[in-house]
């Protein structure tokens, strides 16, 4: 068993949940999501972003709409949609559960 | 100065270098390939354009208006290669990502189309051990000769091994990980293989989403590149056997060669630093002015050594394919050894000429016996046999050349002709031992030949009883090879009797006995002369022989029996 599988399994697993917190708080468009991602050191390489994108869309939990930019062509903008909030919700709620699991184990000893 | 391309990325337009452009072209390619049968390629790839665009939108400003390539490597590096791209958790996918992941990591064996020589079963089993693929070749062909095994395994191989269609699965084949640069590596080895082997891939899994005819295509393929392979298969098999046909003409013409110049160059320094001066020994007694020994010489490396020297050219044009030689080349050789023929020839017949007539020379020599004895001991003379002084070379019928040996009677101690001196014995008419020599030698006249036999030198010696007979003749320097030899005959009168001492064995030769005991049974006994000729007088063992004759009498019997 490799650190990396495990490692790139953890991060792919939150990656997906940081992306709809991020676009449940305001529009985004790829660049901006890249940008946040990169701060906080979630993703690598940028490609894997868009597959992931997607994948968020063609489920439903994403729709976007394009939007006339000064600087260039126009850009694509994501935002969730109702079933993206409910999937959230349920995955916050998931994610508080771990958080709580994962501390009450490691502190436990 | 470069040349510039305009393109439009993600809807901006960039004047990219070309050596820039083609990089990007060549990621765009391999990302494309990633995530072939994606059912939202199209969009991702155009999202991912939008993003390169930004990026390079970043870099260009008043003072830098063209993309270079290494804009096009900093992209990439930030984008990430295909595989990252790939987003395993896609749960529409996951299929064909599991596939494509599984597929990614392992070693699989592949037919290999692109070093293939028949249906790249060697190939592709070399890239998966990472042998040379020769090695299997080699084996497989070899087998054939065998029990006709490998072309048959072969064939189940054929049709068992899938063939490397994509740029992946080449690269799975050699156990190269997929990633953009292995990708790269290999679309730059074939880039319009790629080309097809992307439309050959979108072809497959069309057919195969109808999910029947995978089987049918794989039979399919194996039976279309039959018929391109049988004629292949006969040429590997050609190849590796002109390969080590090669191997064998080069060394055989290598050796050949240097055993010939050896002999033939090594006339006289070489030749004496190793004290092989056999050939040349050789030549000289068959021919006795120069420029007929030359003569024969040139005429000998010509026949001998234009064959090798072809052998050896040969060789090399089967070892090195690339190498041609101009025709002109075989022509001469040709002309040459025709000419090598030709003077052998001539020189054959002048030797014919000069040994057209042979003479024998008798010569009888009373001995100097005290005639009081009844029993001569016949023994040779001199300390060692001849077979240890003259190692193996010591045979009947033949001379050979010795250089370097003390023979005192001989008044000669290099260049010398050893032949074997034989001795028989007869019944003497008169009541004395007589010793006759015969000498014996060619020449073109007779008065030639009888000259050549007298200068046969031979020895012996008597003393009181015992007749010592050197075992070998010799012929002095300068001496010409003309068929020389000797028979010393012996004559004993009835009544008297020879001994045969043990050494005597290297000499006598065919003595007639009423006992038909043969010659090395004779050694060591007393043998008398009577009317009918030799009789044993001390063997013991003729209960023996008695043993023999009964033992042949029985199976005689039996066969009768069964008759």
């Amino acid at each position: 068993m490799k650190i990396e599988n495990t490692k790139a399994q953890m991060r792919k697993g939150v990656l997906e949940f940081v992306i709809l917190q991020l676009l449940n708080q305001k529009e985004m468009y790829p660049s901006d999501i890249i940008g946040e991602l990169k701060e906080s050191k979630l993703i690598v390489v940028e490609g894997t972003l868009y597959p992931l994108l997607t994948r968020l869309k063609n489920s439903g939990l994403l729709d976007y709409r394009w939007e006339e930019s000064k600087s260039g062509p126009p850009r694509k903008y994501y935002k969730l949609t109702e079933l993206g909030e409910q999937f959230l919700s349920e995955l916050s709620q998931t994610w508080n559960e771990l958080v709580h699991a994962v501390n009450q184990t490691t502190t436990k000893d | 100065m470069n040349k510039t391309i305009n393109v439009n990325i993600g809807g901006r337009i960039f004047s990219v270098e070309e050596d820039a452009f083609a990089q990007l072209e060549k990621y765009l390619r391999t990302l494309r390939s990633s995530f072939e049968g994606h059912q939202s390629a199209d969009e991702i790839i155009s999202d991912i354009e939008l993003r390169i665009s930004e990026l390079f939108a970043e870099r260009i400003n008043e003072s830098k208006q063209v993309i270079v390539i290494q804009d096009v490597e900093a992209v990439v590096t930030i984008m990430g290669k295909p595989e990252d791209y790939l987003d395993e958790d896609d749960e529409d996918e996951r299929e064909f990502t599991k596939a494509k992941s599984s597929k990614k990591y392992e070693k699989r064996v592949f037919r290999d189309p692109d070093g293939k020589i028949i249906f790249g079963v060697c190939g592709g089993l070399s890239a998966y051990f990472g042998w040379d693929p020769i090695i299997l070749r080699a084996i497989f062909v070899l087998t054939t000769f065998v029990w006709g095994t490998g072309p048959l395994i072969y064939i189940i191989l054929a049709l068992i091994i899938p063939k490397a269609k994509t740029t992946a699965e080449k690269l799975q084949m050699k156990g190269e990980p997929v990633t953009v640069d292995n990708i790269s590596k290999k679309v730059n080895e074939s880039f319009s293989g790629m080309k097809d082997d992307i439309k050959e891939f979108g072809e497959k899994h069309d057919i195969s989403s109808e999910s029947v005819n995978s089987a049918g295509k794989q039979i399919g393929d194996v039976i279309g590149d039959f018929f391109e392979a049988f004629g292949k298969f006969l040429k590997v098999i050609l190849r590796v056997l002109g390969k080590v046909i090669g191997v064998f003409l080069f060394i055989g013409g290598a050796f050949g060669l240097m055993a010939i110049i050896t002999s033939l160059i090594g006339i006289d320094s070489f030749a004496e630093a190793t004290g092989d001066r056999e050939f040349m020994e050789f030549v000289k007694a068959m021919y006795t002015d120069s420029p007929k020994q030359g003569f024969f010489i040139i005429g000998c490396f010509l026949t001998a050594g234009i064959p090798l020297i072809a052998m050896l050219l040969i060789g090399i044009r089967l070892l090195f394919t690339r190498i041609k030689y101009p025709g002109v080349i075989a022509i001469s050789m040709v002309l040459l050894w025709i000419l090598g023929m030709g003077i052998l020839t001539y020189s054959g017949a002048d030797l014919i000429r000069h040994r057209d007539t042979s003479t024998e020379f008798t010569q009888t020599l009373p001995l100097q016996l005290d005639n009081t004895i009844d029993t001569l001991t016949l023994d040779i003379e001199g300390a060692n046999s001849p077979r240890i002084k003259f190692r193996n070379r010591f045979m009947e019928g033949s001379i050979f050349y010795e250089g370097g040996v003390t023979i005192p009677w001989a008044d000669s101690t290099n260049v010398l002709y050893v032949g074997k001196n034989r001795i028989t014995v007869r019944q003497s008419a008169g009541k004395k031992f007589l010793l006759e020599v015969e000498k014996y030698a060619k020449g073109a006249t007779d008065k030639e030949a009888l000259m050549n036999a007298r200068e046969i030198i031979s020895h012996h010696q008597v003393s009181s009883d015992t007749l010592k007979i050197s075992p070998y003749f010799v012929l002095g320097d300068g001496t010409r090879l003309l068929s020389q030899r000797t028979r010393y005959t012996l004559y004993v009168p009835i009544g008297k009797a020879v001994h045969f001492a043990t050494r005597s064995e290297d000499i006598i030769y065919d003595i007639p006995n009423v006992s038909y005991t043969h010659d090395r049974d004779m050694i060591g006994k007393t043998w008398v002369m009577t009317e009918e000729g030799l009789k044993c007088t001390s063997c013991e063992n003729r209960d023996e022989d008695n043993e023999e004759t009964d033992v042949d009498a029985n199976i005689e019997t039996s066969t009768i029996i069964i008759g």
